[in-house]
């Protein structure tokens, strides 16, 4: 499987709303998940308020997050 | 000049050839101890995580996942040097290992699952006295609607993956975040399945993302986040 086919796959199962909760998710996994080394690293995103963060990467998905999720964004800040 | 690490994997594993780095720095591997790491070299400072930083740092773990078993870096991890990158494998091959059989033949799909509907009422309707029990009664119900959310996702897709971890919601939110393991054949029936699932659900709905490097399996500690 290809890293393009992979791609496609993840489009093409994702409906609209879907595809701007992959944006969450790959916050999520990216800055919250993987394999963590203690020591030599500089984590460029230790310091950044994680709620922040998604509001700024994600402000074309508010909308469509508010009406179909009443999700996470809205509740991040309520 | 640092070194940018996006995965460890098995030592059979090649540097695919279809992406590069960071500012097109090309992708090499560091060997040591039976394991390769996946690397680039930087000039710069590190990445500033944004949209598209993150999918860059994606793109490459998703490479690499298409021929291999891995475990992802978290992003902006980076050494000093390669000697670096091989001291650290080196000194966690066996935890390295373990985690990679672990995730073997699997990949990570994200459920996030949310109660819609009326859920929030204005209480301004009740009459002040009641206001705050009808405030308390009004939190109790989402909570509970919340946790049957959960069990309702974690039953009916549970059972197609190998390993999962659900987070319940902070106490003002009405969405749960899930990350399942789920092998290779099965990422299509449980993809449908989900899909399925947020249709019969009446009262919430359920997205599911996906295929994932498996980032919320890859740690020792509980292997999950």
């Amino acid at each position: 499987m290809t890293a393009a086919a992979l791609e496609a796959r993840r489009v093409q199962r994702s409906p609209r709303a879907a595809r701007d909760v992959t944006l969450l998710d790959l916050l999520d996994r990216l800055l919250q998940g993987g394999i963590v080394i203690q020591g030599e690293i500089t984590l460029a995103a230790a310091d950044i308020d994680l709620v922040d963060l998604s509001l700024l990467l994600v402000v074309g998905a508010v909308d469509s997050l508010r009406r179909d999720l009443r999700g996470p964004l809205r509740d991040a800040k309520s | 000049m640092g070194v940018y690490l996006y995965a460890i994997c098995g030592d059979d594993a090649a540097v695919p050839d279809d992406v590069s780095g960071f500012d097109g720095a090309p992708l090499r591997m560091v060997r040591a101890g039976g394991l390769a790491a996946l690397v680039s070299d930087r000039s710069s400072a590190p990445p500033e995580p944004r949209e598209d930083t993150l999918w860059e740092h994606e793109r490459v773990v998703e490479a690499l996942m298409a021929g291999h078993d891995l475990l992802p870096a978290r992003f902006g991890t980076e050494l000093d040097s390669d000697a670096a990158v091989a001291e650290l494998v080196l000194s966690r091959a066996e935890e390295f290992r373990s985690a990679l059989a672990y995730v073997a033949g699997a990949a990570e799909l994200g459920v996030r699952a949310a109660c819609v509907g009326d859920l929030a009422p204005s209480i301004r309707r009740l009459p002040e006295a009641h206001a705050g029990h009808g405030y308390l009664a009004q939190r109790i119900g989402v909570h509970q609607r919340v946790r049957a959310l959960a069990d309702r996702v974690e039953q009916a897709l549970g059972p197609l993956a190998r390993a999962h971890t659900i987070r319940m919601p902070a106490p003002t939110s009405a969405t749960i975040s899930a990350a399942f393991l789920v092998a290779h054949e099965r990422i299509d029936e449980f993809a449908h399945r989900a899909a399925a699932l947020d249709a019969e659900i009446v009262d919430g709905r359920v997205f599911c993302t996906g295929p994932w490097p498996p980032y919320s399996f890859s740690n020792a500690a509980g292997r999950g986040r």
